[in-house]
């Protein structure tokens, strides 16, 4: 049964299967650009390519976090080496949050196949490599996405870059993020911080030309966030340019370009990436 | 260590292995020392404050036993100020707090906050410490000489922390009998493991993700999803605790320990009142042989018998939790009750005893106490009001993230509601399982196995009833 999984799983070349697949497997690009949700709805692939003149591709995924990210880029590194890297990174990415590794998860059909995987997978649990041992286990979760995942294609057509058009949730009643992105007493977690690190180091040691944002929230004010304060330092003292651009004039603070208080839509996005584009080529 | 948990589940061989190893004079040691290493696995030193509530509890005991008349009620009322006063302090402190400054107006608290997190399953040993002290009061019980065993009756890992809430005359002697191996008991016993961990793995945890995405934005979310979460967190408490339950009563049984049944089918009940026969049956019984008959039960005139009915399942809302949102579920229900009391001629004329009536009624107890769930689940009073109001109004489109979050949720309804549609028609638990013979018996053994790895959510998530 885990073989037939398996093969199902590898015989996928869209949907949010195929989407990983490709990330790990076949990017060539020039620009990558890691990240979360926000990065894969932020940056438009395409319009990034055409202000640069460099191929880019999104490599941003739902939920994904800095250990989803060290993994792919170490592993991407195994195959070549792109000219630049842009992460975007969270006002809560160092907060602790027991769903960041769960979220690994994602990573587990790879597990045999790369160190980078086997590295990262094991820091959820200490009885994750005899889970391991099970060829169904991999695949937990992912039934239906192996017997229907092939029909979800959006993603492939923009270079990993998903626009946000429709609404599907509500509006935003107050234009800020949740408060706990305020809240100073939430814990730091101090693995995530040592993989974003270890991220940059990867980039550094490779001398990749490399952008650390913050992109915007739909918010009227600047938010505090210690996560950023860290980043900032880390960024510092490596000597790469992290700019924080969580409240940024113009988009922030204009409901038109949002789909939800942390997700830009296409129309947004599309600014956003010109914005950034106009950054990178200035430097 | 949880149950759904790979530590569980090498910590259940190792104990069960060495059980049936161990001569049986060093048997209650070696359980001892299991269930001491279950309980530390969560929070060390609270081990500390179960060991107190166990010595008090087994001096009182032998001291309640000895005395006669007033002396033994003044050590039954010591030992049971003791473990009602450690209850108050670790789980009220802050909820009594809290009130007592709103009462008063201040800005600032009365008391000083305390910190510390609730010891896990403080609620079901400190009710289960109190049930031998009751008994031995009541004679129906002799006090335990021996403490080993006596601190192993309270600290039993399979049922420490979530139950089922034993009495002593059915618990305590077990553990003086010598159990043997017995090849159909243990697969009795770990057939109860793998449907209890099913239960909680493939359907409690699954439409979790549901209920928590949409419970934790309540106010953005319409009528329609609201209904639906409050539907799928009926099932989800259901399959958590009875879950729970199962592994624990099934781990049991393994060994030959026979521990009382906590759930039967709650939601064929066709009535409150049946419902409240078949739901976490060893907590109802507590509160009826604890509480409910010394308040005089139905031997009591009409109002007065109404009264003691709504006065158990307030303080039964309270046992779950420091919020007036506990409160007001165990009022809700007693609500319910008392009203099929007074209805109660009334339904026995409208309701036949055939299919649809015995449907229908199974609808309408299943949707009140949905709605009783609403309190349960809710943050605050404001909370519930809110999602009352949305639920009644049916508004809005119903809310999914992925197709498949609802699909899972609904496959593992479905199996859930086919498993216990043949247990309910039969009266035999497990009734699916152990009907096949050979190969098939096999089959399905491996297919539950299958679906847990495959659909199964495995990220280790907690019980919800630990936090009680």
């Amino acid at each position: 049964m885990g073989k037939l999984l398996e093969h199902l799983y590898f015989s996928h070349t869209s949907g949010i299967l195929g989407q990983l697949r490709i990330n790990i497997e076949n990017t060539k690009e020039d620009i990558l650009i890691f990240g979360s949700s926000r990065a894969s709805h932020h940056y438009n692939s395409l319009t990034l390519a055409d202000e640069t003149h460099l191929s880019t591709y999104n490599l941003g995924q739902d939920g994904q976090g800095m250990y989803m990210n060290y993994a792919l880029l170490k592993i991407i590194l195994e195959r070549y080496q792109p000219k630049m890297i842009i992460l975007d990174l969270n006002l809560n990415e160092f907060t602790s949050e027991k769903k960041r590794y769960d979220r690994v998860s994602r990573l587990l059909p790879y597990y045999k196949r790369y160190d980078a995987v086997k590295e990262v997978v094991e820091l959820r649990s200490d009885f994750e490599k005899l889970k391991m041992l099970s060829f169904i286990y991999p695949y937990n979760s992912m039934l239906l996405k192996l017997l229907f995942g092939r029909t979800e294609t959006q993603t492939l057509s923009y270079n990993g870059y998903i626009p946000l058009t429709e609404s599907k949730n509500p509006k935003p009643e107050t234009p800020n993020p949740k408060p706990e992105t305020r809240n100073p007493k939430q814990q730091t977690d101090h693995g995530i911080l040592n993989y974003s690190v270890k991220f940059l180091n990867l980039i550094k040691e490779r001398n990749i030309k490399c952008y650390v944002f913050t992109s915007p929230h739909f918010t009227n004010e600047k938010i505090f966030s210690r996560s950023v304060s860290m980043i900032d330092s880390i960024c510092d003292s490596m000597g790469i340019k992290y700019i924080d651009l969580s409240f940024t004039k113009g988009i922030s603070d204009n409901s038109e370009y949002f789909r939800d208080v942390h997700h830009l839509n296409s129309k947004g996005a599309e600014v956003y990436t010109k914005m950034i584009a106009g950054m990178i080529r200035g430097q | 260590m949880l149950f759904n948990s790979l530590h569980f589940v090498f910590f259940f061989l190792i104990i069960s292995a060495g059980y049936f190893t161990i001569p049986h004079r060093f048997r209650w040691i070696w359980l001892l020392f299991a269930s001491c290493y279950f309980y530390m696995s969560f929070i060390p030193v609270y081990i500390l404050i179960l060991g107190f509530t166990i010595v008090v509890d087994y001096i009182a005991g032998i001291y309640i036993e000895r005395s006669e008349s007033k002396k033994r009620k003044l050590f039954l009322v010591l030992s049971l100020a003791a473990n009602i006063g450690v209850l108050m302090f670790f789980k009220y402190w802050n909820f009594l707090n809290e009130n007592l400054t709103a009462l008063l107006h201040k800005d600032q608290a009365t008391l000083p906050y305390i910190t510390i997190l609730l010891p896990i399953g403080l609620s079901f040993h400190t009710f289960q410490a109190m049930s031998y002290t009751i008994e031995v009061y009541r004679g129906n019980q002799k006090a335990e000489k021996h403490f080993g065993l006596y601190a192993l009756y309270v600290m039993f890992y399979p049922q420490l922390v979530a139950g089922p809430i034993e009495r002593p005359q059915n618990l305590l002697h077990q553990f003086k009998e010598k159990h043997e191996f017995e090849n159909q008991r243990v697969v009795d016993g770990l057939k109860l493991m793998l449907w209890g961990l099913f239960m909680k793995v493939v359907i409690a945890d699954r439409l979790a993700m549901y209920v928590d995405a949409v419970y934790e934005n309540s106010s953005q979310h319409g009528g329609k999803t609201l209904a639906a979460a409050t539907i799928f967190f009926a099932i989800q408490i259901y399959c958590d605790f009875a879950g729970y339950s199962n592994i624990a009563i099934g781990s049991a049984k393994v060994m030959g320990f026979k521990l009382m049944t906590n759930f039967n089918r709650p939601y064929f009940s066709r009535s409150i009142s049946e419902f409240w026969t078949r739901w976490h049956i060893s907590l109802s019984t507590w509160f009826r042989d604890y509480l409910y008959i010394s308040l005089g039960g139905n031997r009591v005139s009409i109002p007065r018998w109404y009264f003691n009915l709504f006065i158990v399942f307030l303080i039964s809302g309270f046992w779950h939790g420091a919020n007036w949102t506990f409160v007001a579920w165990g009022a809700l229900n007693g609500i319910y009750l008392i009203f099929a009391l007074i209805t109660k001629d009334w339904q026995d004329h409208l309701w036949k005893n055939n299919f649809i009536s015995n449907t229908v009624q199974c609808l309408i107890t299943f949707i009140l106490i949905c709605l009783s769930w609403v309190f349960f689940r809710a943050d605050s009073i404001q909370e519930a009001n809110l999602i009352f109001t949305k639920i009644f109004s049916f508004d809005g489109k119903l809310f999914y993230d992925q197709p498949s979050t609802i699909l899972y949720c609904l496959l593992g309804i479905s199996i859930l509601f086919f498993v216990e549609s043949f247990d309910h028609k039969h009266n035999e638990l497990l009734y699916i399982l152990n009907k096949p013979k050979g190969i098939f018996r096999q089959f399905s053994y491996a297919l539950l196995l299958v679906m847990i790895v495959m659909i199964g959510v495995l990220e280790g998530s907690e019980f919800i009833y630990f936090q009680f």
